[in-house]
């Protein structure tokens, strides 16, 4: 069923920026392994770009560190409408074990908005994989809503 | 290098200044033949610089973690774990731990940059966490906090 | 006339590291590097200060978290700091235990630093064909922990979870696919002309300046420093392997300059070395309890009644980990300083750095392996005040094109 909905949505490839906020890395390793030839994102066409303006989603690891905080809202105002955000693993979601930290600021959702959350520490690459689908049907729904409303 | 040899020397030239020490040693392996060998030795403030520069008469001191602190009443002991005699011969490593006491009134200490230059970061470290102020450090910025921290410091109690 | 003009340059600042993440200024000279400045802290999370409030078994899950990529490594040097200071005995068993994951997460992390490496110079093949081996290695991980990164083995005092008769042929099958593959990879990584091209004379750090900056593992090793924890202080199992010594560039006959490709050198030859001392360990794996005490409750009651001071080391896949734990009659750490070995090895980029290409600055910086998953994005600030930004791809681009250039020279 959700094979059947995936192949409807994947018209065009996801291109993806991740910023990491102050995670250990476990996460980003993980986000490396899901498109390296065992997990292969990239035959989805879902790619890593090395900038904000080009990219669709923004995957942010993390419990946002109150150094970086400036910078991840000028990174997510700078991705282009439609977006989403998508935050990868537990102190992203609920800042996890560093809660009580006086250097952190976070969860993610305190400074920007976020559409999927993938919970695990670290998420594992085919978890990491489940939510951009799950990311990708949104921003789906999104851009044909819009078009609706254009027209 | 026998850590008895730095004891020694720093008792003949540092004399009165040169208060306590410590040797713990522990058997490791399967037929406990190695020797994991910790040394502390506990000095005072002004001979601080002098004491590392002893250090280095025995070999480049490598710091080995940054500087740990305990609180005591009205003085604060700020701990340099060093190692020596790496790379040298086979399990033959020592870690050599100075203590200095420090007044809370009077929160200064020498830096020693100039004899061991890769200490910089961990003297920078100390002054934003413990609020101890290191004298003639070539770089006194923050190192990790944020500015908007001001004057408060993690680290102490 | 002069035509060069000196400008400032910037990467970051998010830039992810461990403990210290870092934000790059250079003073730029045309294309050579003139002055390097780092500024640390964007990820910083105060984890020595929370572990105050943390007893000791939850500081052990929370310095998992330090780095991702060094999670057995930190708690190691926590748990050999916390024994030392109360006495704690650590079983034969355990301690071989101890070894084999730390080994284990050393070759994930070489194959990983490679990949990364390759990345930085435009190698992309390379790239995924390490990446891919390394796969084998997080199977066999997860296999034996439960978990592809945070493993959650250790306890004070010893492992939680045993290493069982069932899992020795997994162990052993995972040695057995990394001596086939390793020929093919070292060939690879150490012979391709374009990578020695690429690296060789780049980015170096001489011996002085290894002894004088206190750097630690690869990047010390790679400069003629032959310092490695494993070998210089007793602990774990390895007092029991007469033969181990710290791999410098000298193992292959070649002089130690002190570059990038010396720095590949040493991190190709670990990986033999970490195959050999997990077999041995297999082979020698004695009888016996896993931990001194079970279970979590009486470790924190014992700890509780401690007073002392006490100081864990091992050799992390980067270099040296650190810790210096204090306890004082209470059920969490009173005092835990903890050094990453990109904490020591942050300093050695400063004379690596200086005089080297724009282009070589993404392999120079992930050289020493600082966890580089993204040199993300660049600022140059010009005179006039206007502000140009330089991206990563443009960056990886800039890379990419010497590579083409080195390339057609090596054909050509």
């Amino acid at each position: 069923m959700r094979i059947r909905k995936m192949k409807k949505s994947f018209k065009r490839s996801l291109w993806a920026f991740h910023i990491n906020t102050g995670s250990c890395n476990a996460c980003d390793i993980e986000i490396l392994a899901t498109l390296m030839p065992r997990y292969d994102a990239e035959r989805f066409g879902i790619k890593l770009v090395g900038t904000p303006r080009h990219a669709d989603v923004l995957l942010v690891t993390g419990p946002v560190t109150e150094k970086i905080r400036d910078k991840v809202i000028r990174v997510y105002e700078q991705v282009p409408d439609p977006k989403l955000v998508i935050v990868i693993g537990g102190c992203g979601s609920t800042t996890g074990v560093y809660q009580e930290s006086y250097a952190v600021t976070g969860p993610v959702d305190n400074c920007i908005p976020v559409d999927v959350f993938i919970p695990g520490c670290p998420p594992r690459p085919e978890a990491i994989l489940y939510g951009v689908a799950r990311a990708w049907e949104k921003l789906e729904k999104i851009m044909k809503e819009g078009s609706k409303n254009a027209s | 290098m026998h850590p008895d040899d730095i004891v020694a020397r720093f008792s003949s030239e540092l004399k009165g200044h040169f208060t306590a020490s410590r040797i713990q040693e522990t058997a490791e392996g399967l037929d406990g033949s190695k020797k994991r060998v910790r040394l502390w030795l506990s000095i005072d403030r002004d001979v601080f610089h002098r004491a590392v520069s002893l250090l280095k008469e025995f070999g480049p001191p490598h710091i080995c973690t940054p500087m740990a602190s305990k609180e005591y009443g009205d003085t604060i002991e700020l701990i340099y774990p060093f190692t020596m005699n790496y790379a040298a011969e086979p399990f033959g490593e020592l870690v050599v731990i100075l203590v200095v006491d420090i007044p809370r009134d009077d929160l200064r200490i020498r830096s020693v940059c100039d004899l061991v230059p890769g200490i910089l970061y961990m003297e920078r470290e100390t002054m934003e966490m413990l609020g101890i102020i290191i004298e003639d450090i070539p770089d006194p910025r923050r190192l990790f906090t944020p500015d908007s921290l001001g004057d408060t410091y993690p680290m102490r109690d | 006339m002069d035509k060069t003009i000196t400008y400032p340059l910037q990467i970051g600042p998010t830039h992810p590291a461990f403990k210290e993440p870092v934000r790059f200024s250079f003073k730029v000279e045309g294309e050579r590097v003139a002055g390097v400045d780092i500024d640390l802290g964007y990820t910083h999370r105060a984890i020595e200060v929370i572990s105050k409030e943390r007893n000791f078994i939850q500081t052990i899950y929370l310095l998992e978290r330090i780095c991702g990529i060094c999670s057995v490594s930190h708690p190691m040097a926590y748990c050999m700091a916390v024994e030392d200071a109360s006495g704690i005995e650590v079983p034969p068993r355990a301690r071989y235990i101890r070894t084999i994951i730390g080994e284990l997460e050393r070759m994930h992390s070489h194959l990983l630093w490679a990949g990364v490496a390759a990345h930085e110079i435009g190698f992309d093949t390379l790239f995924l064909y390490t990446w891919n081996i390394r796969e084998k290695v997080l199977d066999c991980l997860e296999q034996f922990t439960g978990n592809r990164v945070n493993y959650a083995m250790l306890t004070i005092g010893g492992v939680r979870r045993d290493l069982t008769d069932d899992l020795i042929p997994v162990i052993e099958q995972t040695l057995e696919y990394y001596l086939e593959v390793y020929q093919r990879t070292s060939e690879i990584l150490l012979d391709d002309q374009s990578i020695r091209y690429r690296c060789e004379g780049t980015g170096i750090l001489t011996y002085d300046q290894a002894v004088a900056l206190c750097a630690v593992g690869p990047t010390a090793r790679a400069s003629g420093l032959a310092k490695d924890v494993r070998v210089d202080y007793p602990m774990l199992a390895y007092p029991d392997m007469d033969w181990l010594k710290p791999i410098t560039p000298l193992d292959i006959g070649k002089e130690p300059a002190g570059d990038v490709y010396d720095r590949m050198v040493v991190r190709v030859l670990e990986l033999k070395q970490s195959v050999d001392i997990i077999r041995f360990c297999l082979d020698n794996l004695p009888e016996g309890p896993i931990a001194s005490i079970n279970g979590s409750i009486k470790i924190i009651n014992k700890l509780k009644k401690v007073q002392g001071e006490g100081i864990g080391r091992y050799e992390a896949p980067r270099g040296e980990v650190a810790h210096y734990d204090i306890l004082d009659m209470s059920e969490c750490p009173v005092q835990m300083k903890v050094k990453a070995p990109t904490y020591s090895n942050a300093f050695a980029w400063v004379p690596m750095l200086q005089g080297s290409e724009i282009a070589d600055i993404p392999i120079v910086i992930a050289s020493i392996d600082p966890c580089i998953a993204c040199a993300d994005r660049m600022t140059i600030l010009r005179d006039d005040g206007a502000t140009e930004t330089l991206n990563a791809e443009y960056l990886h681009s800039l890379s990419v094109n010497k590579m083409k250039e080195v390339k057609s020279r090596c054909s050509g």
